[in-house]
């Protein structure tokens, strides 16, 4: 919930005008101190563990710089391993010592953003052992790369050649580069308020009161999960798009339309863009990719999709859902792809969506039972006699939503077309932009799904 | 250099313009209760801030409970008594003491006049003693100073359900009113006008238990157990009453859920404190007020308008006797409120009418729109009498009524519209400059599909029995006063 806090703006705003008071080339240092502050002001809990791993992944690439060789790649694997270990283990050591052992649960100390912290670092030592780029010799500017508070609680999960010029420059103040950050962030909290949280309110109805709702009832909570996904996790990097622009700093684009992927494949070219891109280099490739004949190449594609699933949490139910697209890839290499595109769009939505399923529930056996479900009970009447509105929207707030969804769907249309909204909004006279933006502003507030009355919903991706 | 300042200057027009369109979007979501609510607490509030600074002299506080039995205008026709009535629906201690001090910003009474009843447990599920919403609607119209944050920072400490943004930022508690949005939310500018009363509350029902049995003092030593935040927040009044000199008085106004422990327990409260405390529960006082309670009270809990009558004379009285207020030149501010209040009373005593003459003769007033649809056969209990006195309801036809017709009338500012037939008649119209419309059907008989309905505002307001239908709507008060059948007597 940071990001549409109130006073993670204040902060925000303090920040920025800080950053452009001081010289070019001291910004820097704003920056990293607006990230101590950050997560100190709103988090606190962790800190030492991100603090130690950074020390060790910086360290680690340090003395790569004195060795060559298996020397090198030794450290190499030992700085993986340390910087890897608190995550395997807060992430995964409930599942290991309390699912499969039958112990206690065990109540860990979670830093901030781990699970993409931990790539990130990942990332920047195997470059540097392959030599695609320098190691950061300055401990500081190497904290604020990996700190950035923009993106380190839900990414996207940079590069260390596309990000780091950019933090350390120090960027001028830059008209046309706030306005459109000011954009991105007005979209974000679009996304968030009127489609992500306001969806949330039917999908955990029907997830969380199952068997209470089959048939009807879980198609529709399963495609808005995968509309509430979406717009929920395009909402975050939106924003921390948006914020770090304030600061005339480009975050890689997260998202490329996903939903209008004619394939598995292409699907994960489209979300969730800078892990995907990290499964394929610092995973998939280094396996060996297609290189070693197409059985290793299914294994290598099985293996990148299971730590996929790890990944977005531990639990055989994330496990079976990375699967569950390894082998959709697999049948789509094996038996390739619809040629009609709008029946491979459409057949590619509803197999993400039966995953979804299976994500969402409480447990895989759950999510199983609830996709039985979808196909064995017939109840269509519900779509006509109004038990939709008694799913905790009524039917102006329904219908808020469904317009919103075809706002987003007319936007990433567009974009798919290669037209950039926000630039277009530039294009216009000033009263119309305005007019845009401060009816967008005055609109999210009305129809947003928050305060009063509501459960807030923390953004999803947050959780990994 | 240049640029750049032209946008600071370009964001600081943006953002000022964002804010007015904010502000006013909330103001629009936040909810208000002008004189068509039972409990006007909006007009209380705005109302207070449009008096004269100074003016006040005696200020009531209080819950529902004071809200509807002390009567500024009677005080003041009275003994000359200025005063004003701050007590609202639920009004929790805390809500007291902080719209004590904002009241302190602006006047200057001599006497504060507290009802108890929310010193001792009115809802325990509530950390303030009283539901939120009700703290709401006290403190969403005061203006902002530092009294106002600091009471929204008490509040929010005592209650963890509330956040200190929905104080500043209405639209986080009310922005899901978008959907059910009226009228009132739109017409406040006009609204908020009408503060007459002062924040009474006038009720017009008679609605109290027939047999009520004051108690008498010293029947019981037992003592209830104040709210031990509610006390915190008397000891504050208290405190600042002294410290501004003014007078503290504490009272208990007629109520079933009062008992002889409480009695006992704010008596002595008030003996340790050194403040007045008049109990219109205990014997003397309710019988020196001559209250009678299955006619002076709405319901079990709160004093109707004549039962408010006899205790704001009573209590002027004292004042008058005891502080010596009142009886000074008078205030044009009372003075000329006391039409609008005469109006308001004529309307409660209307719904106390039995003879269909005399109703139809108190009904023909400009302020009123009257309309009128008749239900299977009107003439059975058409007497000269009631043509006659119909006529002089500006209806020219009525005489022409025929048995099993029907027949509608809508007499609006002195002029009037009907008809009859014996087919079914309908018509829709419009009053109050257009911002109010009614729709009135009227099938007599078996011809007309014996159907009768009157809807205001799409609200169906007719009793719809067999015979004549009245339905009285107070232009000024944009509400249904009344709604009557005569069908030989008249119904309710």
């Amino acid at each position: 919930m940071i990001y549409i806090s109130f006073a993670f703006y204040v902060f925000i705003l303090l920040i920025l005008i800080l950053y452009y008071l001081l010289p070019l080339k001291y910004r820097w240092i704003m920056l990293l101190t607006g990230n101590i502050l950050f997560y100190f002001a709103f988090y606190k809990t962790g800190w030492w563990i991100c603090l130690g791993t950074i020390i060790t992944s910086w360290f680690m690439t340090m003395l790569m710089t004195y060795f060559a060789g298996n020397n090198k790649k030794l450290i190499l694997f030992i700085g993986i391993l340390l910087v890897a270990m608190p995550w395997l283990f807060i992430k995964n050591g409930n599942f290991v010592w309390q699912e499969l052992m039958g112990n206690q649960t065990i109540s860990w100390v979670v830093p901030l953003g781990i699970s993409f912290y931990t790539l990130q670092m990942i990332a920047y030592m195997v470059d540097v052992y392959r030599g695609k780029h320098e190691p950061q010799r300055n401990v500081a500017k190497y904290a604020l790369f990996i700190s950035f508070f923009p993106h380190i609680i839900q990414g996207p999960i940079p590069r260390y050649e596309q990000l780091m010029p950019q933090l350390i420059r120090g960027n001028r103040f830059d008209e046309e580069k706030t306005v459109r950050a000011v954009y991105l962030i007005i979209y974000g909290f679009f996304l968030k308020l009127v489609i992500a949280d306001k969806a949330a309110v039917i999908v955990n109805m029907v997830f969380d009161n199952y068997p209470a709702y089959s048939g009807c009832y879980i198609w529709i909570a399963s495609f808005l999960y995968s509309i509430q996904l979406y717009a929920d996790f395009l909402a975050c990097t939106t924003l921390a798009r948006g914020v770090a622009l304030l600061f005339g700093i480009e975050l890689a684009d997260n998202f490329k339309q996903p939903y209008f992927a004619d394939s598995v494949k292409d699907f994960w070219h489209r979300w969730h863009i800078s892990l995907s891109s990290w499964l394929r280099d610092y995973v998939y490739i280094s396996l060996g990719g297609s290189r070693k004949g197409v059985l290793i190449k299914y294994l290598n594609i099985v293996i990148t999709f299971m730590i996929s699933g790890l990944w977005h949490g531990a639990g055989i139910k994330f496990i079976a859902w990375g699967m569950m697209h390894a082998f959709y890839q697999l049948g789509e290499e094996v038996f390739g792809t619809v040629k009609s595109k709008k029946v491979s769009k459409l057949i590619t939505f509803l197999m993400i969506n039966l995953a979804w399923i299976i994500f969402r529930a409480e447990s895989l056996k759950t999510g199983l039972s609830m996709i039985k479900h979808m196909f064995t009970d017939f109840n269509p009447w519900i779509l006509f006699n109004n038990k939709l509105f008694a799913l905790g929207l009524e039917w102006k707030e329904f219908i808020v939503l469904l317009l919103a969804i075809g706002l987003l769907f007319l936007i990433d249309k567009w974009h798919e077309a290669g037209i950039c909204i926000s630039e277009q909004i530039m294009r216009c006279k000033l009263p119309l932009r305005w007019f845009v933006c401060i009816g967008a502003i005055v609109g999210i507030m009305v129809l947003g799904t928050y305060g009063h009355g509501f459960n807030a919903q923390d953004f999803i991706y947050g959780g990994f | 250099m240049k640029k750049h300042i032209r946008f600071v200057v370009k964001s600081i027009l943006f953002f000022g313009i964002l804010l007015c369109v904010i502000c006013l979007t909330n103001k629009i979501l936040t909810p208000k209760y002008y004189m068509d609510s039972l409990w006007p607490t909006t007009s209380t509030y705005e109302g207070f801030y449009d008096m004269e600074e100074n003016t006040v002299d005696v200020l009531f506080l209080g819950s529902s409970h004071a809200a509807s039995c002390f009567n500024p205008q009677v005080m003041y026709n009275a003994f000359g008594i200025q005063s004003y009535n701050l007590a609202c629906e639920h009004q929790n201690l805390l809500t007291s003491y902080y719209w004590l001090m904002e009241a302190l910003r602006f006047q200057t009474p001599k006497v504060v006049i507290l009802d108890t009843y929310a010193l001792f447990t009115v809802n325990k599920y509530e950390p303030l003693n009283t539901a939120e919403n009700c703290t709401r609607k006290a403190f969403d119209n005061m203006k902002w100073s530092k009294i106002k944050w600091e009471a929204v920072h008490d509040i929010c400490y005592y209650d963890e359900k509330q956040t200190l943004s929905s104080y500043y930022f209405p639209n986080v508690r009310y922005h899901t009113r978008w959907a059910e949005l009226q009228e009132e939310d739109f017409r406040f500018s006009s609204d908020k006008k009408h503060y007459e009363l002062k924040g009474y509350t006038p009720l017009d029902r008679k609605g109290g238990y027939a047999i009520f049995e004051p108690f008498r003092e010293g029947d019981t030593t037992d003592c209830s157990k104040m709210v031990p935040l509610m006390e915190q927040y008397l000891n504050r009044i208290a405190e600042v009453c002294r410290e501004k000199n003014i007078e503290l008085v504490l009272v208990k106004t007629p109520a079933a859920a009062h008992n002889i422990s409480k009695y006992n327990a704010i008596k002595k409260y008030a003996d340790e404190n050194g403040v007045e405390y008049w109990d219109f529960n205990e014997a003397k006082l309710y019988n020196d007020c001559e209250i009678v309670f299955s006619e002076d009270l709405h319901d079990d809990m709160h004093v109707n308008i004549w039962g408010s009558e006899k205790i704001s004379v009573y209590i002027a009285d004292k004042l008058c006797r005891e502080f010596d207020i009142g009886q000074g030149k008078g205030s044009e501010q009372w003075a000329q409120s006391n039409e609008y209040y005469q109006d308001v009373l004529s309307d409660c005593e209307l719904k106390y009418i039995s003879d269909v003459c005399e109703y139809l003769a108190a009904i023909k007033k400009d302020r009123y729109t009257i309309l009128v649809s008749v239900l299977g056969d009107g003439t059975d209990f058409m007497t000269d009498d009631v043509r006659t006195a119909f006529m002089a309801l500006h209806s020219d036809i009525m005489m022409q009524y025929e048995r099993r017709g029907s027949y509608y009338l809508v007499v609006h500012e002195g002029s009037s519209h009907e008809a009859a037939s014996m087919d079914k008649l309908s018509y829709l119209g419009s009053t109050c400059n257009n911002l109010v419309d009614y729709e009135i059907i009227s099938g007599g008989g078996e011809k007309g599909g014996y159907v009768c309905s009157i809807k205001v505002n799409g609200e169906e307001c007719a009793i719809a029995r067999q015979g004549i239908n009245i339905v009285v709507y107070s232009n000024e008060n944009m509400k249904v006063v009344d709604s009557v059948c005569y069908n030989g007597e008249i119904v309710r």
